[in-house]
């Protein structure tokens, strides 16, 4: 899926903070990575794996200290029209968005964007009202307020709109659930998947929960000291238990019930990502090999 | 941003040396001394007695020649205005003109004057600078704050003070991290903070600030419950686990500012 | 309900926001509760459904409104209780950051101590106990904006700790943090019980956290509408759905298993349990 149409490439990503003095440190060594357009793909890794680092090369935010970065075939190399022009097509929301609204209305602040690149007000009104709607908030409630008179869930959702409002082509999230209870986590998810279907968006998630990876991406790309570690369809990736948890991460609960079955004796698949997919699994599996369950079939 | 994230905040570097171990309060009131004394010194003999001084305690606290000439760099500028300023201006209409520039005069005497100036300016900041590399944030609030708690009674909120300082030290690190993170949050929305003139800049500002003051106050906010929670309540009845004590070495070092204070301030001290 | 071993009772609480004005808003509504010592307690509930507020009385924070609690027989609305039930009742908040108030670690440590005006040997001997007690004492000269999250919250801990609270209050305290703090301040948590008898108040929307308690309550719209044992309460599957929350993975699991006719025991709230559960079946005709 990814090398017919790359929209991002990395080759040979080197990132070097503070170099030449003490506090020197690599972030990134030799990363090489394609995204491909209208893909989902997860970065993952422990703290200080150089998730945050990776993502913000994307967007021109950090430059290289060796390697190279293209946006949709434009090379990133630091010189200032690039730059803004690539912040128009990669969006990037930052962890905990709502800390960054700071306009008198929830209209203005998810104007700033719009008003940024240069639109002109009519188009600017439109993209405010449109952006608003994909987030699911009404824009003649919620346009005059004040964005410090809403909830966190709701100031989150402004400030996504805000970056939606660019209208990018590549979404960029760093840990968009983070914080949020159940609910609000599943409302999150479910607008990221709607959001990719409605206008064919390419997404990169970065997260340190695999669960939230596992529901949205296609693919994970793991990230361990600085290095891609695994690079792989999300079901192979999360087959890989042992790997995963030698560098701190944790597979989904049930993958952890199915790994158990299968050293228990139980021929079981081991790539299921949902409740749903691992009860029919076990279902199946249980069911081949004849043993003493309720005979009434479900 | 990433470098001022790294260091901690002043110029403290942190040594075992005896200059280092010294009571805080040893140096905050010999630093004072000593600066009173480098505003009364008259003649260069005298200023030259006191950079010896100095350079002595720079090396007995183990402090890199390159980390005070850095510490001088900021005023540069001001070194060599200063100079200059005397150097035409110093001097008498009548004094030996030694250069003439249009309509300025430099006089021999002004040269004299200006260098004279500049050198009680460095040795002004050096001698700060001594204090701040050697004694840690902490430990000058914690110095400050016993020196000022007598004067509580006269209504000097002495712990207060010293607490509000302490916080602010410790939220710095964290204020700069968050300041990044917003100015990326929106640069990546578009913002723009190296073009335009004065004033746009400035309004260019709003965005970093407005978010910046809000997450501050709900921090303080925040900070002020956590407090409560561990039973603070203001400095009545307060005890602490660090507990300065002056010991031999502080009497030492008191004698021998005192005497580096006499050398350089007695006139005549050659002629006997 | 008054038990003579009650450590905290809350009884029929009710607490309002800016009553009498238009903005007025009833977080907390008539609850009763009971916290016994060494129990380790959840208290589950989406956002809005009077958690923190909840939390927030246990050590005196918020005062009632209505009703009453009641601190190892201190009377939260007592003055002169105030803070000695905040000594007993200590709190870790959610943002790691906006609790620690020294530039150095076991100078926040001994923040408390200093307040409660004990004298310094004690203070550096608590501080020392304190900070072994979380695994903290190797970074004690460190600047804490330096630390992970789990490491601060564990700082957090050890503050509270040196004063010899009975109880701890995790108000939300890993829900800003990645897994591994997660699990650091869970594993914390847990052991202080333990080893100390100290009693937890575990504020959470996971309820896989919730799955290791010895009870769990769980609030919704400022009532509770569940409180029991993990087993128990995770029965409630459409109950806990009814109120925004929901079963823990493994749980939901099981329950799927259930309906499809697999004959399995009554619960499983972790992977090992489950997949015992399910190669138990497999042996039988083995």
């Amino acid at each position: 899926m990814s090398a017919t149409d790359p929209v991002v490439v990395c080759q040979g990503l080197t990132h070097v903070y503070l170099r030449g003095t003490p506090f020197e440190a690599v972030a990134l060594r030799g990363v090489d990575l394609v995204v491909g357009r209208g893909e989902c793909v997860g970065v993952a890794g422990p703290t200080g794996s150089g998730k945050s680092t990776l993502v913000q090369h994307f967007n021109g935010l950090l430059r290289p200290t060796e390697g190279s970065v293209w946006v949709d075939g434009v090379r990133l190399d630091g010189r200032g029209e690039t730059v803004r022009e690539i912040r128009r097509r990669v969006g990037m929301v930052f962890q905990y968005p709502e800390h960054q609204l700071f306009e008198e209305t929830v209209f203005e602040d998810v104007a700033f964007g719009p008003r940024n690149l240069g639109l002109d007000p009519e188009e600017v009104g439109e993209r405010v009202r449109e952006s608003l709607r994909w987030v699911g908030l009404d824009p003649d409630r919620f346009g005059p307020r004040s964005p410090f008179s809403l909830s966190g869930g709701e100031m989150r959702r402004v400030a996504i709109a805000g970056v939606l409002a660019m209208r990018p082509r590549v979404l960029v999230l760093d840990e968009p659930t983070a914080g949020l209870d159940p609910r609000g986590r599943q409302e999150i998810l479910e607008h990221v998947r709607q959001w990719r279907r409605q206008q064919g968006l390419t997404v990169v998630l970065v997260s340190h929960s695999m669960d939230d990876v596992a529901r949205l991406c296609d693919r994970v790309v793991v990230l361990h000291r600085g290095q891609v570690f695994l690079d792989a369809p999300t079901r192979e990736a999360f087959a890989q238990a042992d790997r995963l948890r030698s560098v701190g991460l944790d597979v989904p609960r049930v993958t952890d019930v199915l790994l158990r079955l299968r050293a228990g004796g139980l021929p079981v698949r081991t790539d299921c990502l949902t409740v749903e997919e691992a009860c029919e699994e076990i279902v199946r599996a249980l069911r081949a090999g004849g043993s003493a369950w309720s005979s009434s079939e479900a | 941003m990433e470098l001022l994230r790294s260091l901690t905040i002043g110029q403290y570097v942190p040594r075992a040396s005896p200059v280092h171990r010294l009571d805080p309060r040893t140096k905050v009131l010999a630093t004072t001394a000593l600066l009173v004394v480098v505003f009364l010194a008259r003649d260069f003999a005298g200023l030259g007695l006191f950079a010896l001084f100095l350079g002595a305690c720079l090396l007995l606290a183990q402090i890199p020649l390159g980390f005070v000439l850095r510490g001088l760099r900021p005023i540069w500028f001001l070194l060599v205005l200063t100079l200059l300023l005397q150097v035409f201006f110093g001097g008498t209409s009548e004094g030996t003109v030694l250069w003439r520039l249009g309509p300025f005069a430099a006089t021999r005497e002004g040269l004299v004057q200006g260098l004279f100036v500049t050198a009680r300016l460095v040795l002004l900041v050096v001698a700060t600078s001594l204090l701040t590399f050697t004694t840690s944030p902490v430990e000058l609030a914690d110095g400050m704050e016993r020196l000022l708690a007598p004067f509580r009674r006269v209504g000097v909120p002495a712990h207060e003070l010293a607490m509000m300082m302490t916080i602010a030290l410790r939220f710095i690190p964290t204020l700069v991290e968050e300041t990044e993170k917003i100015m990326k949050a929106q640069m990546a929305r578009g913002a723009d903070l190296d073009t335009g003139g004065l004033v746009r800049r400035a309004r260019a500002l709003v965005p970093i600030l407005v978010p910046l003051f809000v997450s501050a106050f709900r921090r303080a906010d925040e900070l002020a419950l956590a407090m409560e929670a561990r039973c603070y309540r203001g400095g009545e009845g307060r005890t602490r686990m660090k507990q300065l004590r002056y010991r031999r070495s502080d009497a030492l070092a008191a004698a021998v500012v005192l005497a580096a204070s006499f050398a350089v301030l007695l006139p005549g001290r050659f002629r006997w | 309900m008054s038990e003579p071993t009650a450590l905290i009772e809350v009884a029929h609480l009710t607490h309002v926001y800016h009553a009498g004005t238009p903005h007025e808003v009833r977080a907390v509504y008539d609850v009763s509760l009971t916290i016994r010592p060494a129990e380790f307690v959840a208290l589950v509930g989406g956002n809005g459904s009077g958690k923190s507020t909840l939390a927030k009385h246990l050590n005196a924070l918020l005062l009632p409104t209505e009703g009453r609690v009641v601190v190892d027989g201190l009377d939260t609305r007592d003055p002169h209780a105030l803070w000695e039930i905040r000594r007993r009742v200590g709190m870790v908040f959610q943002n790691p950051d906006n609790q620690i108030v020294a530039t150095v670690v076991e100078e926040d440590v001994a923040f408390g101590p200093e307040n409660l005006g004990l004298p310094p040997e004690e203070i550096a001997r608590r501080v020392e106990e304190a900070l072994r007690a979380v695994g903290m004492l190797e970074y004690r000269s460190r600047e804490p904006h330096l630390l992970s999250g789990g490491q601060k919250q564990r700082v957090a801990i050890a503050g509270v700790l040196a004063m010899r609270p009975r109880c701890i209050v995790f108000d939300e305290a890993t829900t800003m943090l990645d897994p591994e703090g997660r699990r650091e301040v869970l594993d914390t948590a847990h052991q202080l019980r333990d080893r100390e008898g100290i009693a937890v108040v575990h504020i959470t929307h996971s309820m896989e956290e919730a799955a290791e308690a010895d009870r769990v309550v769980a609030l919704h719209a400022g009532r509770v509408v569940l409180d029991g044992p993990p087993r128990e309460v995770f029965r409630e599957a459409r109950r806990l759905r009814e109120v925004n929350l929901d079963l823990p993975e493994v749980a939901r699991l099981h329950a799927c298993l259930v309906r499809r006719g697999v004959q399995l025991e009554t619960q499983a709230l972790h992977p090992g349990e489950l997949a015992d559960q399910i190669l138990r079946l497999r042996r039988a005709v083995v």
